[in-house]
């Protein structure tokens, strides 16, 4: 069985930018014993034990899509937010294959669409639809099944 | 023509900044400043809010010390509610402290400043970084990342979250401990005390390679300001405020941090949005002092942890004859002294039965209109005021930051730097790094001292005597 960690990450005051983070929080309801991880931004430290997992997801609130997007991260070369600011999910990657010489096999981002990103702790109804879209996509990843047709593009 | 060059963005540090250099006719440098262009205004807008909320809003001004925040909010409604909190409860508070000290100071070291010494000042600035040092030393960069990851475990396992928890609260704190938890923390201790003398040994290897440039790191007398424990111990959580002058003589001493602003006063600068704190009985700009890392482990008269203790002693050695150790790039030996007294002591208190009890909160009414919390964050001494009415709603907040109170001692510095390397003519790489590194021995924290948002990146230009841009560098 591959094992597996699930990183929701996000400002829960603001907003939509918490999307991430409660489509963690789902998961973690729904899938108990699931390896989910929710934090307001990504951490170096976090670079552990995602390189001892096969798959990693990472979930993260964006206003560059409209419709939830897939995509396949494989390891940065920029040491950008690696200072403990905005780390990226590539950035994570580099930094699993740096001090810990292995990535996991798969990382995919998926990125749920944000609407309003003001100061606020509730979201506006077009992201928590796209929540519940973006929560049924990971289950499925989680329980294995061919998603690939999701992948939109590669990003590293 | 006098020419100005400017530095923007200050890298390898929290927040926005730039400097700028300013040149005469003959190319010497006359003026230096730092400036941070960066604004929040937080003790505006929680005028009104409920004190209650303070710990949760005041510590979203920073994502790296929000714990400071937390805990000296939280103190500072104890004072509200005229309650002397329980024992456990305190105990937990300065647990966490210590914590935010661990990360912190990992971070600032391992992160921010050991590619510099590892790899040196004019190395290639692409990987003068993380990822250069993990290329160096991969194994050194694993256990910076993983000693830092153990200050956020301590954080985490008290608070429920990383960064950002709502864990302590005016009266105590949320959660009780446990012997599980307790456990768990301690399995992590040898390692991170290994680390940190690790680190110790390191940047105590690299001052003999550094001979020719240590001098220039802001090298002069100020005053040192910090808490201190009623035995004059080194202290973190609570404390009087002592005051040392540059010769190492106590000039001002246990005095009540409800008495703060006798001695603490703020100025402000037309090119900054960083307040310039002073020390009010000397005036502005004569009343220069710092706080944190050197203030503390000069101003103190012992540690009472056994390996850090005998750093201090080797530390107060390097100026025997001063009587203070004013070189600030002796920052970073004083917060790495502090790193290891942080692992010794937060080791102390997990064996402390106390720190099981369930007696972790004391609830009162709003008892006071006033209260002021005082805490050593890991930058220096932080204090949150706060006036309320009788339901506990704000009608006044005042936040001293620790990076504010160096400000004028950081200014100096890039002052002391830029005339000993900067001869008008070019400013290399190497250079503009050595100024950076003047500002990152404060570990300055710029999102908390002007309570403002974003990243640090730096910003150098060079000013003529007119004011227009001769050169400038951007990072």
């Amino acid at each position: 069985m591959r094992k597996t960690i699930v990183i929701g990450y996000g400002n829960t005051l603001r907003r939509d930018d918490g999307a991430g983070v409660a489509a963690a929080d789902r998961l973690a309801r729904d899938r108990p014993g699931a390896n989910v991880l929710t934090s307001q931004e990504l951490h170096p430290e976090m670079a552990e034990e995602v390189a001892a997992c096969d798959l990693t997801v990472f979930i993260d609130a964006s206003v560059r899509t409209p419709t939830v997007r897939v995509t396949r991260v494989s390891p940065g070369d920029s040491m950008h937010g690696a200072d403990g600011h905005a780390l990226s999910p590539a950035g994570v990657l580099a930094l699993c294959s740096g001090l810990y010489g292995r990535t996991p096999e798969e990382a995919m981002l998926v990125e749920i669409p944000a609407f309003q990103c003001g100061f606020g702790e509730t979201m506006s109804p077009g992201t928590l639809r796209m929540i519940d879209c973006g929560v049924q996509l990971i289950s499925e990843l989680l329980a294995g099944k061919d998603t690939s047709r999701l992948i939109t593009t590669v990003k590293s | 023509m006098s020419r100005t060059i400017t530095i923007s963005p200050v890298s390898r540090i929290e927040g926005h900044a730039k400097i700028t250099i300013h040149l005469d006719e003959r190319g010497n440098v006359t003026d230096a400043r730092f400036h941070v262009n960066e604004f929040r205004g937080f003790e505006k807008f929680c005028e009104g809010r409920l004190m209650w909320e303070m710990g949760g809003i005041t510590s979203r001004i920073c994502g790296i010390c929000p714990t400071s925040h937390l805990i000296t909010s939280a103190k500072a409604g104890d004072d509200i509610l005229a309650v002397a909190i329980p024992e456990t409860a305190e105990k937990l508070r300065r647990l966490i402290t210590l914590a935010q000290w661990i990360q912190s100071h990992a971070l600032s070291f391992f992160h921010l400043s050991s590619p510099d010494f590892l790899l040196g000042f004019d190395s290639d600035p692409a990987t003068r970084n993380i990822f250069g040092l993990i290329t160096k030393d991969k194994e050194f960069a694993r256990r910076g990342i993983r000693l830092r990851k153990f200050g956020q475990e301590i954080i985490e396992v008290l608070g429920s979250r990383r960064i950002h928890t709502p864990w302590a609260v005016a009266g105590g704190v949320r959660e009780p401990f446990d012997a599980a938890k307790r456990d768990h923390l301690l399995a992590w201790i040898p390692e991170a005390k290994e680390t940190a003398l690790l680190a110790l040994e390191t940047l105590k290897s690299i001052h003999e390679e550094f001979a020719a440039d240590i001098p220039n790191f802001g090298s002069f007398r100020s005053m040192f300001m910090g808490l201190v424990a009623p035995d004059g111990a080194l202290e973190y959580y609570d404390g009087t405020l002592r005051v040392m002058d540059g010769s190492g003589n106590v000039i001002a001493d246990k005095i009540d941090i409800h008495k703060y602003d006798e001695y603490i006063g703020e100025a402000s600068e037309s090119w900054s949005y960083l307040k310039f704190p002073y020390y009010k009985p000397l005036g502005y700009e004569k009343g220069m002092f710092r706080v944190g890392p050197l203030a503390r482990v000069n101003i103190c008269d012992y540690i009472d942890t056994p390996l850090a203790e005998g750093e201090r002693v080797a530390f107060k050695a390097i100026a025997a004859k001063a009587g203070a150790v004013n070189n600030s790039f002796y920052y970073h030996y004083a917060r790495l002294i502090e790193l290891l007294f942080a692992v010794e002591k937060a080791e102390m208190l997990l064996h402390d039965p106390v720190m099981l009890g369930t007696n972790i909160r004391a609830r009162a009414m709003i008892n006071r209109r006033l209260g002021i919390g005082a805490s050593e964050a890991p930058r220096g001494t932080l204090f949150h005021r706060y006036e309320v009415d009788d339901n506990g709603v704000l009608q006044k907040v005042n936040l001293i930051i620790a990076t504010a109170q160096n400000n004028l001692a950081m200014n100096r510095t890039v002052r002391q730097l830029a005339i000993q390397y900067i001869d008008g003519s070019k400013i290399t790489e190497g250079i503009l790094n050595r100024i950076e590194a003047g500002i990152r021995c404060f570990d300055p924290c710029l999102s908390c001292s002007t309570h403002a948002s974003g990243r640090m990146p730096l910003h150098v230009q060079l000013l003529d005597c007119e004011g227009s841009v001769v050169s400038e560098l951007r990072r």
